[in-house]
């Protein structure tokens, strides 16, 4: 073949051999995996209740904690290859071309570990006994807390960059902060679901007007504002410091709220993970509970990553058409 | 500090000869409350109860809309731009205009207050309770809602967006403010304090919010 008359391949842009056949095979795996992991479960649960053993091969037991000690391998090289390699300062990330090299290197590797860990922490939680007063109900908290846990790590994590962006006018900062407040507000939406399907059997109803519950539904009401104030200006760089000042002025006023909810009602029990004395919660139940708030994390900063990355590609995308209108024909080389 | 003063004179006096904007803020006050039994039926021991928990929530919805006249106009006619150009800082500005907010709004509102209340069957004890708590609490409402209107000024939609920005924010006003009612022993007395704490904070640290809001809605 003479190649001539071949059509020129269009090369895919980068961004998506992020997602590539290799994930795409880790994602039917992981679903498999966890399809595996249930149905064990119930057949183990089956087995239990007719000869009092769960009957589960010995090697296949450990087959979350493999993955967990394989993920968190993998996360450490990771980071040791980071710094291993040159380009890696922390402070080079502050700038949007380092901060996408690098995005780029990390991102696919860190949904591989994230991947790994929510799948062993999923299968965990499955495998982990029932709770001795809320039975199979209780299982629910594995995916609640570690939401809750975030949707403040997301609201500080705003308010952080909002500062950033006020004092150093740093356009990273602002778009940090941009995308962390829909997955913030995903995360809160995500605790306040989870814990009202636990609430009708343990309280015997959806919703009640509990301090926590309360506290964390105007938490998602502030999330709601910094959102809808965000749609509301034109101007991106306007629009950014106006989050900015309302994300402030919520995370000042977060634990005013919090400290007044608290006064008006208790309900919710009370921390029983982070508190002095040690958790009350069984080691069967912490371990498990561990994981996931470790794998969420993770999941936390990949889907940021990745937010922060299209944030900057759109903003170049807007950039480039501005260009274009601007200068004409002439712009077309840019 | 005579421009400080000389600014919420200003505004004072505009509020004084246009009456307007007092007016329809105590309008709204009075309609809300008195269309919250015609939901709940006319049952007197009922909204007795409930009586301090509506006239807060009304009191903090008359505030929040009745805030961004007070930017707005000033806005449209130049004069805020001239102003913030002025000598005077933002932050002074801006806690002008929620004190001249708080005089022209808040004050008129807890006058009639007693009035609302009335139609709701509040018992004769509470009320003086209920007085102290809007005196204590409703100065730090009206820096809440300065802060909130100078961020949401010249927006599209800025009328529907300053409650769902703002509102959240008021809940330890609520909470205290009708905590205040409660009849257990020493709940008035510490309701009252920390009301005034609220209003404390809310007077030392939003005139900043607000000056780099208006600096930001002015470029």
């Amino acid at each position: 073949m003479s190649g001539l008359s071949e059509p020129q391949t269009v090369r895919a842009p980068a961004e998506d051999t992020m997602f590539g056949p290799a994930l795409r095979g880790w994602l039917a795996f992981m679903v498999l995996a966890i399809g595996w992991s249930v149905s064990r479960y119930y057949v183990g649960v089956a087995n239990l209740e007719a000869n009092g053993n769960p009957g589960w091969d010995t090697w296949l037991w450990w087959v979350p904690e493999i993955m967990v000690v394989v993920g968190i391998l993998g996360l450490f090289i990771l980071v040791v290859s980071l710094e291993a390699s040159n380009h890696s300062r922390i402070a080079n990330l502050a700038n949007p071309t380092p901060f996408m090299r690098m995005s780029g290197e990390i991102l696919p590797r860190l949904a591989l570990v994230t991947a790994l860990l929510i799948a062993a922490g999923l299968a965990m939680s499955f495998r982990a006994p029932p709770d001795d007063l809320q039975g199979q109900a209780a299982r629910i908290m594995f995916i609640h807390v570690p939401a809750a846990w975030l949707s403040m790590a997301c609201y500080t994590l705003t308010a952080i960059s909002s500062a950033g962006y006020l004092i150093w006018r740093h356009p990273l900062a602002d778009v940090s902060a941009k995308a962390a407040v829909p997955i913030g507000a995903t995360f809160t939406l995500l605790a306040l679901l989870t814990g009202s399907l636990w609430g009708k059997p343990m309280w015997g109803a959806y919703w009640v007007w509990d301090a926590r519950l309360t506290s964390v539904l105007i938490l998602f009401f502030l999330y709601l504002g910094l959102i809808a104030l965000r749609q509301a200006i034109d101007d991106p760089g306007r629009a950014g410091r106006a989050a900015a000042i309302l994300s402030l002025l919520g995370a000042v006023n977060i634990p005013i709220i919090k400290f007044s909810v608290n006064w008006w009602n208790t309900l919710h029990q009370p921390a029983s993970v982070i508190r002095a004395g040690g958790p009350t919660i069984h080691p069967a139940l912490l371990i498990p509970l561990l994981v996931m708030a470790f794998a969420f994390t993770l999941l936390f900063v990949a889907l940021h990553m990745k937010a922060m990355r299209a944030e900057i590609l759109r903003r170049r995308c807007e950039a480039m058409i501005a260009i274009h209108v601007r200068g004409g024909g002439e712009a077309a080389n840019v | 500090m005579n421009a400080f003063l000389a600014l919420i004179g200003r505004d004072l006096r505009l509020a004084l000869r246009q009456g307007s904007a007092v007016g329809t803020a105590l309008g709204f006050y009075l309609v809300a409350v008195a269309i919250i039994p015609l939901g709940l039926g006319p049952d007197l021991n009922l909204l007795s109860r409930i009586a301090p928990g509506i006239l807060w929530i009304s009191f903090l919805l008359s505030a929040v809309l009745s805030v961004d006249a007070l930017f707005q106009e000033d806005r449209d006619d130049g004069s805020l731009d001239a102003l913030v150009l002025g000598p005077l800082p933002a932050e002074l500005i801006a806690a002008s205009k929620s004190i001249a907010h708080w005089v022209t709004t808040c004050v008129p509102l807890i006058v009639v207050t007693p009035l609302a209340g009335l139609l709701l069957n509040i018992q004769a004890e509470a009320l003086p309770k209920l007085l102290a708590a809007l005196l204590a609490g409703t100065v730090g409402v009206s820096f809440v809602a300065g802060a909130g209107a100078a961020l949401t000024l010249g927006l599209r939609k800025g009328a529907l967006l300053l409650p769902l920005l703002i509102l959240p924010l008021f809940t330890p006003f609520l909470i205290f403010g009708v905590g205040a009612m409660a009849t257990s022993a020493g709940a008035f007395e510490q309701s009252i304090l920390l009301l005034f704490a609220l209003s404390l904070f809310s007077v030392a640290a939003m005139p900043f919010a607000a000056a780099l809001a208006l600096r930001l809605g002015l470029e």
